[in-house]
């Protein structure tokens, strides 16, 4: 009898036990209130106010529920930061659409003698309009489409990230930096987009939600020339479809 | 001696749970047919507001309600 009383109140304690908010959690909300802001810098309060105003309430709602500390709800949390990142996206694809729906078009002009163009770095991220989420400390061993130990942190975010937003399909985008043979960062890119999909499927994320695509050199986001802008140029991203 | 409790409970907590409808209606009305920032601000506050009522968590809906509020009035609807 007071086996089972004590196997009882073991019980009913363990089912009163809450969650604590998790250094993830915080850092989900973090990246939630950058969406937000982002969507307020396009003139999301002209442009999408009730896309963001949702997105706002539900950043608000979810810091909420974290800093209710002994009542926290995990899952409650989370879904609030997935609504919201859902609505700031909205709102910030509905003000680049308006944006470029009200950029007139520039009138032919005279012909005049052009100047030499001087070669430039392509501007960020011009091969997509879509979300990109950025696999910032994604590293591979050096020439090797291997993932390093330390890539595997950020990757499990992202695995985290795609199993909140079970609705979006990716693109697992690599590049790479301008030095060697193009046609050799195109390959070389391609095994690491690969590689990189290969982790989110082996976690969980269901394979026909992810493609790969390795874009070599072509698109860097920082100068060559620097040993800094080469570090960023190799970079792996996920592009929302 | 528990029916004097429960009605101390429901003397204290009624007024409160009227007092966040009220609000909410309140609210709602001067911000319909407006779709400014402020007003949708407003109306996302108050359906916030009134979860938190649901689970007893007054305080916190008053909280949100005064939010809603400052809202609905900087939408011109107060």
């Amino acid at each position: 009898m007071k086996k089972t009383i004590l196997l009882i109140a073991c019980a009913t304690l363990a089912s009163c036990a809450t969650h604590l908010p998790t250094t993830e959690d915080k850092l989900e909300l973090e990246g939630l209130n950058k969406k937000v802001a982002e969507a307020k810098s396009l003139g999301a309060e002209r442009c999408a106010p009730a896309e963001l105003a949702k997105a706002e309430v539900k950043a608000l709602y979810a810091a909420h529920e974290i800093e209710e500390g002994g009542n926290y709800n995990m899952d409650e949390a989370q879904a609030l930061i997935a609504e919201g990142l859902d609505a700031a996206q909205a709102a910030k694809t509905k003000c680049t659409a308006k944006k470029e729906k009200l950029t007139p078009v520039a009138k032919p002009k005279p012909n005049k003698p052009k100047a030499k163009a001087k070669p430039t770095v392509q501007p960020i991220r011009s091969y997509t309009n879509s979300e990109v989420i950025d696999l910032k400390g994604i590293n591979f061993e050096s020439n090797k489409a291997t993932l390093t130990a330390s890539s595997k942190e950020t990757l499990d975010q992202a695995v985290l990230i795609l199993k909140k937003r079970a609705n979006i399909q990716v693109e697992v985008a690599a590049h790479t930096d301008s030095g060697g043979k193009a046609s050799y960062n195109e390959y070389l890119s391609g095994l690491r987009a690969n590689a990189v999909k290969d982790y989110l499927v082996s976690h969980g994320i269901e394979a026909s939600r992810v493609t790969a695509k390795g874009y070599g050199e072509a698109y860097p986001i920082a100068d060559n020339r620097t040993r800094e802008g080469r570090a960023k140029n190799r970079r792996v991203e996920l592009i929302v479809k | 001696m528990k029916i004097l409790l429960l009605l101390t409970v429901l003397l204290t907590t009624g007024p409160a749970f009227a007092g966040i409808e009220s609000r909410a209606d309140s609210v709602k009305a001067s911000v319909q047919g407006k779709t400014d920032y402020h007003a949708h601000m407003a109306r996302e506050l108050v359906i916030v507001a009134q979860e938190e009522k649901d689970q007893q968590h007054l305080a916190d809906a008053a909280v949100f309600m005064d939010e809603a509020e400052k809202h609905a009035a900087q939408s011109g609807g107060k």
